[in-house]
């Protein structure tokens, strides 16, 4: 059986932002162990030189747009969902990621 | 002793250039700089549930034409993929790149160092969309998405640059293709060219890469070379001091106030970016006819240009340099080529007599003047119809009356009127043999120099009005 | 008229013995008095659907040109946009989510003159197969209110099978409109993938995501599939073929066709639906269809690639619920790392994190080749079986689900609740065409159903041979006792 580990399951956590209880986080690490180990079942299959799945050759082709510009959504039906925002711009709590923001 | 020379910098650069389009790469958004928050936007560059991207055909043609302008394989099958990461100027939490198989393959570029030419190695090139724009304030932080789903094309070299003054001048070789080709307009204050750098030294006797430091997100070669120059030293120096110590694979930024690089991140929290193939876009085929209609399509190149220039118009290289690095320029002196008897002489006077009578701001492509009424300018001095002295004076009523020709301007001041009557000149030259008797002995001695000065008088004389073959020809008469 | 098809409403309509504003008006007053038992609806528009009535009747009066749908009324899972009315998902994230745009298909059933009346449950980003992780509420099985009626598309499956509606949309990702269809005695349809736009669906996993139709009968899923599958530029994967006249195709001539039966993989099918299986089989054979074993025994692998393929896809897909630009943001985040799990947390039900955090997983490095891409050759070497299984036969005939009806809040495991899909997952793996047409109850009276799978772009065979089982079985007039009144 696959088991994640506690370390795992905050990794796998902070990747994708889920964060939750103790408890929650009991039920879904071991609901996602479980999962895991039943996938599994695909290691039995031998897949060594198997493209991956692609509809290119049932006869579809990539669909390009023509470089054409349209106001397809106002600022004001755009911030009618926005949580928060200021001056047109959404707003969020101070951050400073250097890393972006040179 | 920190020896530098023993020391080999090598320098990999990753390039973003903001394509040049209407729209956005995936959404109909208008692709356009400085105007008011989250007005250009669309529901699937912000991100909104339930949509979809479609491709922009225009930016995979600026992208195959910069291909083909470098040499690069254009993959017939290149596919999209999804970059997984959490900020807010990423509206989806996850940026649609080119992963994989990237669209343009390898490719080569010539760039002219110190008289010699240096041929650099691109690894890939790939399109991708740009992310929002965040500002930061005090108690909190801003976004618009108006750059949001800009395409770029992110242009990798080869560690293959040895110092900041190469990578500077690939960059630059780059933006002037790009211009050239009317892909980007690379204006680097409105970001629109990005350059990240990974830098390492190695002594020259090494054939492995030492580790290397990123700096990122620089918009300006200046800053480029400054932080390049920054961290090679800072590495030859710990190296040199510490001969057993390694720099830390890290990510820096330069900042311009204090020149020089702040470190952000150490690289062992490497980000797992989770890439799998966009499961909303089709792999892009590119046929080998599109390939060919964009090969025979493309506009001339800097370095055609420059070789037609040096080689055929025989410009100097210097003035041809200078005058291809500015495309409007090139491409007004292109417009008064057909008319002109002496292209070098023309490239000159669009560069230096015109340029340097235009006032700060404004350019000579956009004065007013037509480029024809130039060659017609400099066709005259090289038919010796007018001097070179006369001729200033009216490149400055040209400047000041963009719309007139020189012959009009000499029409309405007829002190420009260059003097050829031949009878008028006779009386000028005789008149200045009667007050220099003893250069005429002189020159009938054999003193070349007193030919020079009675010539000079002549010219004196007429106010600089005297066509100077012409005072040769009749004084050398006289003389005789 | 609740006992009408579609196609009868809409000749009801253009005969002009009943008025767009008597329809609209009916159905909606028909939801009101029954969906307190069915939980169906999460929304309805009266006033638009109102609106939109009294449009068709003054062009009716004026003579003027009526769309094909003219006079039908409908109702939207609600994970398809319609401009200016919320798209939920059946997610607290999305409560108040107003809808920027309209769903490519939102626009062609406008086009064509449908009513649209409202939107239906689903579980929670069509994430479940018994409608029950939904946020708001729990939809019961017109069958049986103590039951579920499938999932995720079971908002859509109970007010088409309570006849609160004629026709309904769903989404398919694992079998969400099929299954739903068996367990409440309808017809649910999943169309090729590419065959239907999927721009304005809110997407779980978007290379098996399609919409399709259910309804109660196979001739009105045809007729809503002519609407469906108009061409669609701002959907990239669209196959963009022509619209097919589907119920003419369906009428066509079966005699000859040959049915695929993967025997095998059907052998741990429980007794009594087996029965029900191969009882269908016989009233196909009286058609002059003939059945050829044939092998799909890769199908066993179905639920594990799907749940890689599906997670990853999905945990991307939903990564834009973050709080920042729309949707549910925590009144606690103080900073923007609590914003983005704060929201998250507060916003999505368990059900949507486990699948997440699954399709993260399976996506981080070190484990993407073992997962996500061995997964995506799976699905080749399916896709491969189908195509050889094809060359045998025209169709390919499965029960749609393992089991009947189940009690609400009967399975925990979401392990158990993935296998509920084994049956129909193949269809979505490989893009084909399949259809889950009623074919009998248990003894118990629970519904049972009985699906059709097709070659790729085979939609209208799929329909055709769909259309003539249903006739031969006489199903159709089943209306659940406790709904089959005015």
């Amino acid at each position: 059986m696959h088991k994640l580990n506690q370390e795992e399951f905050a990794a796998l956590s902070k990747l994708c932002r889920i964060k939750c209880s103790q408890e929650e986080e009991k039920i879904l690490s071991s609901n996602v162990s479980k999962i895991l180990s039943y996938i599994e079942l695909l290691k039995e299959l031998d897949t060594k030189d198997v493209p991956p799945f692609s509809l290119i050759k049932e006869g579809f082709t990539n669909v390009m747009r023509e470089d054409v510009a349209l106001t397809s959504l106002s600022r004001e039906e755009f911030l009618e969902n926005v949580p928060s925002h200021v001056d047109g711009m959404v707003k969020v709590p101070p951050f400073l990621n250097p890393e972006k923001d040179s | 002793m920190v020896n530098s020379d023993f020391w080999q910098p090598v320098i990999g650069l990753e390039i973003h250039v903001q394509l040049k389009t209407k729209s956005k790469l995936f959404s109909p958004a208008r692709n356009h700089f400085g105007d008011a928050p989250n007005t250009n936007i669309s529901d699937v560059c912000t991100g909104q549930p339930g949509t979809l991207p479609v491709l922009n055909q225009e930016a995979v043609k600026k992208a195959v034409q910069f291909g083909c302008a470098i040499g690069a394989h254009i993959s017939p099958l290149s596919t999209f993929d999804r970059k997984s990461y959490f900020y807010p100027d990423s509206p989806r939490n996850y940026q649609i790149t080119q992963f994989e198989h990237p669209l343009l393959l390898g490719g080569k570029i010539n760039v002219h160092i110190d008289g010699l030419i240096k041929q650099f190695t691109l690894l890939r090139s790939h399109l991708e969309e740009d992310a929002g724009m965040i500002k930061h304030f005090e108690t909190f932080g801003a976004i618009d998405y108006n750059r949001a789903g800009v395409p770029l094309l992110e242009i990798v070299s080869a560690p293959c640059i040895h110092s900041a003054q190469e990578a500077s001048a690939l960059v630059s070789a780059i933006e002037l293709l790009m211009v050239y080709l009317d892909a980007s307009n690379c204006n680097m204050e409105e970001g629109s060219l990005r350059i990240d750098a990974n830098v390492s030294v190695r002594l020259g006797s090494e054939k492995e890469l030492r580790p290397q430091t990123e700096i990122k997100n620089m918009n300006s070669l200046s800053h480029l070379e400054c932080a390049i120059e920054t961290e090679i030293k800072r590495q030859i120096e710990l190296y040199t001091l510490n001969p057993h110590e390694k720099i830390i694979p890290a990510t820096y930024r330069f900042d311009p106030k204090s020149k020089t690089n702040i470190l952000m991140r150490l690289k062992e929290s490497v980000e797992d970016y989770r890439y799998f193939q966009e499961p909303d876009l089709l792999p892009l085929l590119i046929s080998p006819d599109y390939v060919e209609k964009i090969q025979k399509s493309l506009p001339e190149l800097p370095s055609e240009r420059l070789h037609r220039y040096t080689q055929i118009l025989k410009i100097p290289e210097k003035t041809a340099s200078t005058l291809i690095h500015n495309k409007p320029l090139s491409d007004y002196f292109e417009k008064a080529l057909p008319s002109s008897k002496n292209p070098s002489l023309l490239a000159n006077w669009i560069l230096v007599e015109f340029g340097g009578r235009m006032q700060k701001g404004e350019t000579l492509p956009e004065s007013g003047i037509l480029a024809q009424n130039i060659s017609s300018l400099v066709n005259k001095i090289e038919e010796k119809k007018l001097t070179g002295k006369l001729a200033k004076q009216v490149a400055d009523f040209m400047v000041e009356s963009p719309h007139l020709s020189p012959d009009e301007v000499i029409h309405k001041n007829p002190e420009l009127k260059p003097l050829d009557d031949l009878g008028l000149l006779e009386i000028l030259i005789d008149a200045v043999l009667l007050e220099n008797p003893t250069s005429i002995d002189d020159f009938k001695s054999g003193k070349a120099k007193a030919f020079i000065f009675l010539v000079g008088k002549v010219m004196e004389r007429s106010k600089g009005c005297a066509l100077p073959h012409l005072v040769h020809t009749i004084l050398l008469k006289k003389l005789s | 008229m609740y006992n009408l098809s579609a196609l009868e409403i809409h000749s009801l309509f253009m005969s002009g013995k009943i008025s767009a504003v008597d329809i609209t008006q009916y159905f909606l007053k028909r939801i009101e008095k029954y969906d307190p038992m069915a939980d169906a609806f999460l929304s309805l528009f009266h006033s638009r659907a109102l609106e939109k009535a009294h449009l068709l009747d003054r062009k009716k009066r004026e003579g003027k040109a009526l769309g094909k749908m003219a006079g039908v009324p409908i109702a939207l899972k609600d994970n398809i946009h319609i401009h200016g009315e919320i798209t939920t998902c059946a997610s607290l994230f999305l409560k108040n989510y107003k809808a920027v745009f309209d769903a490519s298909v939102t626009r062609f059933l406008e086009e064509d003159d449908a009513l649209i009346l409202g939107k239906t449950n689903l579980d929670e980003f069509a994430m479940g197969s018994f409608t029950e992780n939904s946020a708001f509420k729990k939809t019961k099985n017109p069958w049986d209110l103590n039951c579920s009626p499938g999932g995720s598309s079971g908002g859509s499956s109970a007010a088409v099978a309570a006849r609160l509606c004629p026709l309904a949309l769903g989404s398919d990702t694992g079998g969400s409109i099929r299954q739903p269809a068996a367990l409440t005695g309808t017809v649910g349809f999943k169309p090729s993938y590419g065959r239907v736009s999927r721009y304005g669906l809110v997407a779980f996993s978007s290379s098996l995501d399609q919409i399709g139709p259910l309804s109660t009968n196979v001739l009105d899923a045809a007729y809503l599939m002519e609407t469906l599958s108009k061409p669609c530029k701002r959907d990239s994967t669209h196959f963009n073929g022509p619209v097919n006249p589907y119920q003419s195709l369906a009428k066509k001539e079966i005699r000859g066709m040959k049915v695929g039966i993967p025997y095998q993989f059907l052998d741990s099918l429980n007794p009594e639906l087996k029965k029900n299986f191969n009882a269908t089989l016989e009233v196909l054979k009286t058609l002059g269809v003939t059945c050829v074993e044939v092998n799909l025994d890769l199908l066993k692998y179905s639920v594990a690639v799907y749940y890689i393929l599906a997670t990853a896809e999905a945990s991307t897909n939903l990564a834009r619920y973050d709080g920042v630009g729309y949707g549910h943001r925590s009144i606690h985040a103080q900073t923007l790392d609590e914003v983005y799990e704060l929201s998250k947390q507060e916003g999505f039900g368990p059900e949507v994190k486990n699948r997440i955090l699954l399709g993260t997983y399976v996506l981080s490095s070190g484990y993407k080749d073992s997962y996500y891409k061995k997964a995506q050759q799976v699905r080749t070497l399916m896709f491969e079986q189908f195509k050889e299984a094809f060359s045998h036969c025209d169709l390919i005939a499965m029960p749609t689900s393992p089991s009947p009806m189940l009690p609400l809040g009967s399975v925990h495991e979401p392990l158990e609740a993935y296998l509920q899909d084994i049956y129909t997952i193949g269809a979505n793996l490989t893009g084909l065409p399949a259809i889950s047409i009623p074919s009998g109850f248990t003894a118990s009276q629970k519904p049972l159903g009985f699906q059709l799978v097709g070659g790729f772009m085979k939609d209208s065979v799929v329909l055709q041979l769909a259309y003539h089982l249903e006739q031969a079985l006489s199903l159709k007039q089943q209306i659940p006792p406790l709904f089959d009144k005015e």
